[in-house]
């Protein structure tokens, strides 16, 4: 049974056509990268899912149709996390951020405290809590952002682009404290992005090139596809080039995407 | 502006008027503004700006920020002052009027450096809250005065970005209305852009629901009621002073 399911999606911007009959199933749990170049959709797709675009689809969404009537209900089970987090930031501190949507939906002072502490803790931003998200670094920006959409405890976390401003020894930090938590809450996260790299802890990779997916499938698999990805501009990660070319001459058995995992591989 | 702070922005802190609940700061607001609205003498005038001092001093936040704030207005003042000379004929009105408007900004920066918006909003909810009862929509309307008093900062900030990047274009900017027309068309253009974005933003984060909490709710503490007590004093003191 699938967490969110989209049929015959058609959406048209001007007279550009984004997606014509677009189809997606996505299974509970999993985290899936969709990754595209500029112009391929992703914001869009995004845009639709959060119901800030009106489309002609059928989506459902915990089985529920993606409609006005269920549109609250919808929502306040996802987690946005967007390209541009100060689209996004409504207060002056990162903790009345962190507290707002909560507050919103009427949760109680003593568990929002214990959440922005649990939250905060997981994100290491504790010493930014009372800074005003607008005056922070861009990175730090999208970890506030990225806080605000774990404090709901979603069961779907949509990140476009989330990782944009952030340092790659941050990402990789935050990548992996994101699948621990995939893991451990049965999180499914939706990953949007153009760089690859951070699709390393994805169980599912789609590449989406003009409003259709071009490859759909695990990683190895997607990066067999590599002449395919570079005709639509994406960037093969350098640790995926070299271990093909490990594997070409017996070094490695699989595709390896971690770098660190790669170098221990070649030592052996 | 050469003040560390933007317009009407938010200051953490935590001193006493910082931790004021959110209900009590707003009656204060209120009361404070419709007794400075009704000053018609230099003593209540003298009463309150020694009041609004107390007040300031009580943020903790520097007084140099209200300054360089209170002075960037000064044009307004001073066209304030000539018209209301022009329509009485009367200096001493003129100026209780002028002074007036000066401490009507100067209410509002002591709230806005010491009250973030959330807390403005969830204030005006808590301070209508029985309107709520005639199907008045109180929370609706009181992010709207939120995000009204939160704007001036937005525009101003907007404005300052787009001075800058004229400049980085080549065209400095010179105070005079050429400056000033090729200005208005984008801080305009902007804030509405701004203002659709926040409305966004708002229902994606489910704003406007019925059973709203507030998490930085403090209770009410003796001084945040001594200090909405004073200006209902004062009030009394102004209507007796300049009205009777």
């Amino acid at each position: 049974m699938s967490i969110l399911k989209i049929n015959n999606l058609t959406f048209r911007y001007k007279h550009k056509f984004i997606f014509d009959n677009f189809n997606l199933e996505i299974e509970p749990g999993s985290w899936v990268t969709i990754a595209g170049p500029n112009g391929s959709g992703k914001t869009t797709l995004v845009k639709i899912l959060a119901g800030l675009e009106k489309s002609y689809a059928n989506i459902t969404i915990f089985n529920k149709p993606l409609n006005k009537k269920n549109m609250h209900e919808i929502r306040s089970n996802i987690g946005f996390v967007f390209d541009n987090p100060d689209n996004f930031f409504a207060c002056e501190t990162v903790l009345d951020e962190l507290a707002f949507s909560l507050e919103n939906l009427g949760v109680y002072p003593e568990t929002i405290k214990k959440k922005i502490k649990e939250v905060s803790s997981l994100l290491k931003i504790d010493d930014l809590l009372n800074e005003n998200p607008y005056d922070l670094s861009g990175g730090e920006k999208q970890k506030a952002a990225l806080a605000c959409a774990l404090m709901l405890e979603p069961r779907i976390l949509i990140l476009d682009e989330a990782f944009l401003m952030i340092d790659v020894n941050e990402r990789e930090v935050i990548l992996k404290t994101l699948k621990e938590y995939n893991r451990k809450k049965r999180v499914t996260i939706i990953s949007f992005t153009h760089n690859l790299d951070e699709s390393i802890y994805s169980d599912r990779l789609i590449i989406l090139n003009n409003g259709i997916i071009t490859i759909d499938g695990s990683f190895p698999e997607v990066f067999c596809e590599e002449r395919v990805m570079r005709k639509i501009g994406l960037e093969v990660p350098f640790a995926i080039e070299l271990s093909e070319k490990l594997k070409v001459y017996n070094l490695i058995d699989d595709l390896e995407l971690d770098l660190e995992r790669l170098v221990s591989l070649i030592w052996k | 502006m050469n003040s560390k702070y933007p317009f009407f922005k938010y200051i953490t802190g935590n001193s006493l008027i910082h931790l004021m609940n959110s209900k009590m700061k707003i009656i204060w607001f209120l009361v404070t503004f419709l007794a400075i609205v009704l000053i018609n003498d230099y003593l209540s005038l003298l009463l309150f700006i020694l009041f609004l001092t107390f007040i300031m001093e009580r943020t903790k936040i520097n007084f140099m920020d209200y300054l360089y704030n209170v002075l960037s207005f000064w044009v307004i003042y001073f066209i304030f002052f000539i018209i209301m000379f022009l329509i009485s004929i009367d200096v001493n009105l003129a100026i209780i009027n002028s002074v007036k408007l000066i401490l009507i900004v100067i209410l509002f920066l002591i709230l806005t450096f010491t009250t973030s918006l959330s807390e403005i909003a969830w204030g005006f909810e808590c301070a209508f809250l029985k309107l709520k009862k005639i199907n008045v929509p109180v929370s609706k309307i009181s992010l709207r005065i939120a995000m009204d008093i939160k704007f001036i900062s937005t525009i101003f900030e907007e404005a300052k970005a787009i001075r800058k990047s004229m400049a980085y274009r080549g065209i400095p900017y010179k105070n005079g209305l050429s400056s000033f027309k090729r200005m208005i068309v984008p801080v305009i253009s902007i804030s509405y852009k701004t203002s659709r974005r926040m409305v966004k933003v708002m229902k994606l984060r489910f704003y406007g629901n019925k059973k709203r909490t507030n998490y930085h709710e403090n209770k009410i503490s003796k001084f945040d009621k001594w200090l909405v007590l004073i200006p209902f004093v004062l009030l009394y003191l102004t209507i007796w002073l300049g009205w009777c």
